[in-house]
This record gives structure tokens, C-alpha cells and sequence, in this order.
């Protein structure tokens, strides 16, 4: 499982013995592989519960982080990638009181 | 019972400046339970982590909280080939390779881009400016100063490291050079063995020339003993046939007479008349 592209790559998850209250998601397939009417059964069969949003959240923080920072010699990409991905995340949040600051009438 | 209970209060009247005796006889007369089992602890906590790791893969960090938290392996060496100019990840070019080629992800994000602004999704405000002229101030930056700067921080986390493998080498180098030191001593030894192989060849010939020489004395001793001997025979048998001889011719210069002497000249004479007329 952990072969696979795109799964975060930690011992404590993907190691050779994983803990018993941790469960992996039953199908570890990536979304790329899921076909358009399989995606509501797969949207459905995820954990939606608080804690697995939680484990979601770090399997992501973990698959970043092993691509970008956990490397001997890294650069500064994973920072920059940070600072522009904050930038849109604040211009989506401001962007309804930009509105009025719009120049074209149709759009 | 009071004055037990004082004796055995625990109450020392040794200090540190009384002798190491004393101290010592105080100590396991007073020693607390408590202290023992803090010792007895130390030293099983002490053996959780030893000295010399030998099986480093299966070691469990005491106090982990679950496997795979141990000796992990090395981490890999960063690529930065990984993004495009540098915040764009290759994989996002190599999704779109199979059905757009090089140029997908550049043509598509010049497509949304386009799309954005005409929709006024993207507003062009005064801001937009300044986020303009951020980026190309940090690009120039980063391009005119960042390599020195990674540099600097590089060596500064390195001299240590260079400084210890330098050490390492040095200490290496010399053990080398002991190493060959012996390895010529042995190689000198083993001239010395070729030395000894001609010094016995010498010595062997030296005993065949002498055992030879000797023999040679031997046979010319004996030879000389046995010639004086035929020497000595050789000459008694002379003497002998000298004697008997000139007995013999004695004796028959006694015997002849002028008599016998004019009958054998004439036989004679009458001999070689007759072989003459044949």
C-alpha cells in the first residue's frame, strides 16, 4: 500500500505492523484511479467522522512533508508553495469585498 | 527501647572530612532501602541504553509509544529537479503529458488564467501591482543571493563535520602509512630468506668440496702405504735376484777352466761353419 505514489510514507501508518485502533481507508486507490461513477460511493465510503478528518489532515500534512522537507539538502520550494497557496486562500476569503472594485459591468 | 531508637535513627555523626573507613562502615550501617532501589533502577535504566548498539534495526527507544519510532533509514537526497521554477511540482506536467505533451499545464494555465481575469474572478486592483513587483524582487533575490546564502549556512553547519572527517582521514592516512611500513619490513624479511637460501647453497657445496677432498686424502694415504709396500717387496726382490745372480756368476766363473773354455770355442766355430755352408 504504501508503494503507491501519493500515500504519506510513515512508519507509524504505512510500517510493518500498524496499530490496531489506526484503520486505513478500505479503498486506498488514488482519486485519479476512481472512475466519475464510482466517486460518490468512494465520497461515501470515507471517514467523515471528526477524528478521521483529523487522520485525513495529517496523512496530507505527512505526504507533503515527506516529498518536500523530510530531505537531506532541501531547498525552499516547500515555503514558497506555502506562501502562494496562503495568498489565494486569503484572496478567495477577501474576495466578496472585492466585489465592489470590479471595472466591468457583464460579465 | 529510647536509646535504640536514637542508636538507629539514622542520625550520622560522620562527615565528609572524617576518613574513607569510617564513611564507608557508616554508609552500609545507615544505607536507606530507597536509595538502593534508586540504584538497582539506575542500573536497569542504564542497560535500556548501551553502549554499543548491535542490533540497532529491532531496538525499541524505551518509552515509545509504538514500533516503527526506532532507527529509521537515512533520508533521501533532495531533487530540484522536483519543481519548475521552483514552486511548480513535475507531477502536475507529467498529468497532463500523456494528452497535451510539454506544453499542457503552461497552455492550461494560461487558458484559466485568461478566463479569471475576463470573468473578473481575478480583479486587477492597485494590489495587484505590489504583488507584481513582491514577486519579482524575491525572484531577483533569490537568483542574485541565494546561492551564497545556502552556502554560508551550509558551511557554517558543515566545518564541524568537514573538521572530524579531515581528522578521520589524517589518522587513516597515517595507519596507511604503518601498514606499508610493516608490509616493506616483511617484503625485507622475506630478501633476507633468499640470503639464507644461497648461504646454504654455498654451505652445501662448501661440505661436497671438503667431504670430496677429504675422501681424495683418504684414497692417496692408503695409496701411498700400499706403493711404499710393493716399494719395499719391489726391493727385496731385487736384492734377492741380485744376490742370486751374482752367486750364480760367481759360481760359474769358478766353474770355467781354459779348457772348457778352447773345447766350447771350437764347438762353436763348427757350428757356424756348417750354418754357413747351408
Amino acid at each position: 500500500m504504501a508503494e503507491q505514489s501519493g500515500l504519506a510514507v510513515h512508519p507509524k501508518y504505512y510500517g510493518a505492523k500498524i496499530e490496531p485502533g489506526m484503520k486505513l481507508p478500505g479503498d486506498t486507490r488514488l482519486l485519479r484511479d476512481v472512475k466519475l461513477y464510482e466517486v460518490p460511493k468512494w465520497l461515501m465510503q470515507r471517514n467523515w467522522t471528526p477524528l478521521g478528518m483529523y487522520f485525513s489532515l495529517k496523512r496530507i500534512k505527512w505526504a507533503v512533508h515527506s516529498k518536500w522537507v523530510r530531505k537531506r539538502n532541501h531547498g525552499g520550494n516547500f515555503y514558497a508553495m506555502l506562501g502562494i497557496s496562503l495568498g489565494i486562500f486569503n484572496y478567495l476569503c477577501e474576495y466578496h469585498r472585492l466585489k465592489a472594485e470590479r471595472k466591468r459591468k457583464y460579465h | 527501647m529510647f536509646s535504640r531508637l536514637l542508636a538507629n535513627s539514622g542520625r550520622r555523626l560522620i562527615s565528609k572530612n572524617s576518613p574513607l573507613c569510617l564513611r564507608v562502615i557508616n554508609a552500609q550501617r545507615y544505607s536507606n532501602a530507597a536509595v538502593v532501589t534508586q540504584a538497582t533502577n539506575k542500573v536497569a535504566v542504564a542497560n535500556a541504553y548501551p553502549a554499543q548498539l548491535k542490533d540497532w534495526e529491532n531496538f525499541k527507544m524505551p518509552g515509545a509509544p509504538y514500533d516503527g519510532m526506532g532507527p529509521l533509514p537515512p533520508l533521501e537526497e533532495f531533487d530540484p529537479k522536483m519543481a519548475r521554477h521552483y514552486v511548480i511540482p513535475e507531477d502536475w506536467f507529467q498529468f497532463l503529458y500523456p494528452r497535451t505533451g510539454t506544453t499542457g499545464l503552461y497552455t492550461f494555465f494560461a487558458t484559466v488564467g485568461t478566463m479569471l481575469v475576463s470573468k473578473e474572478f481575478y480583479i486587477i486592483t492597485p494590489d495587484s501591482w505590489y504583488t507584481l513587483t513582491l514577486i519579482a524582487v524575491c525572484v531577483t533575490i533569490a537568483k542574485l543571493a541565494g546561492p551564497s546564502i545556502r552556502n554560508f549556512f551550509e558551511e557554517a553547519r558543515t566545518d564541524l563535520f568537514k573538521a572530524l572527517e579531515n581528522v578521520k582521514a589524517e589518522d587513516v592516512a597515517g595507519l596507511q602509512e604503518l601498514v606499508d611500513n610493516i608490509k616493506l619490513e616483511q617484503w625485507r624479511a622475506g630478501a633476507q630468506k633468499l640470503i639464507n637460501d644461497a648461504k646454504q647453497v654455498n654451505l652445501a657445496m662448501m661440505l661436497e668440496t671438503e667431504y670430496l677432498n677429504r675422501q681424495a686424502t683418504v684414497v692417496e694415504t692408503i695409496k701411498r702405504q700400499l706403493d711404499y709396500q710393493v716399494a719395499v717387496q719391489k726391493v727385496d726382490t731385487e736384492l734377492a735376484h741380485g744376490h742370486m745372480v751374482n752367486w750364480i756368476e760367481k759360481k760359474v766363473m769358478k766353474t770355467i777352466t781354459p779348457e772348457s773354455q778352447k773345447a766350447t770355442l771350437a764347438s762353436c766355430i763348427a757350428q757356424l761353419n756348417t750354418m754357413a755352408s747351408k
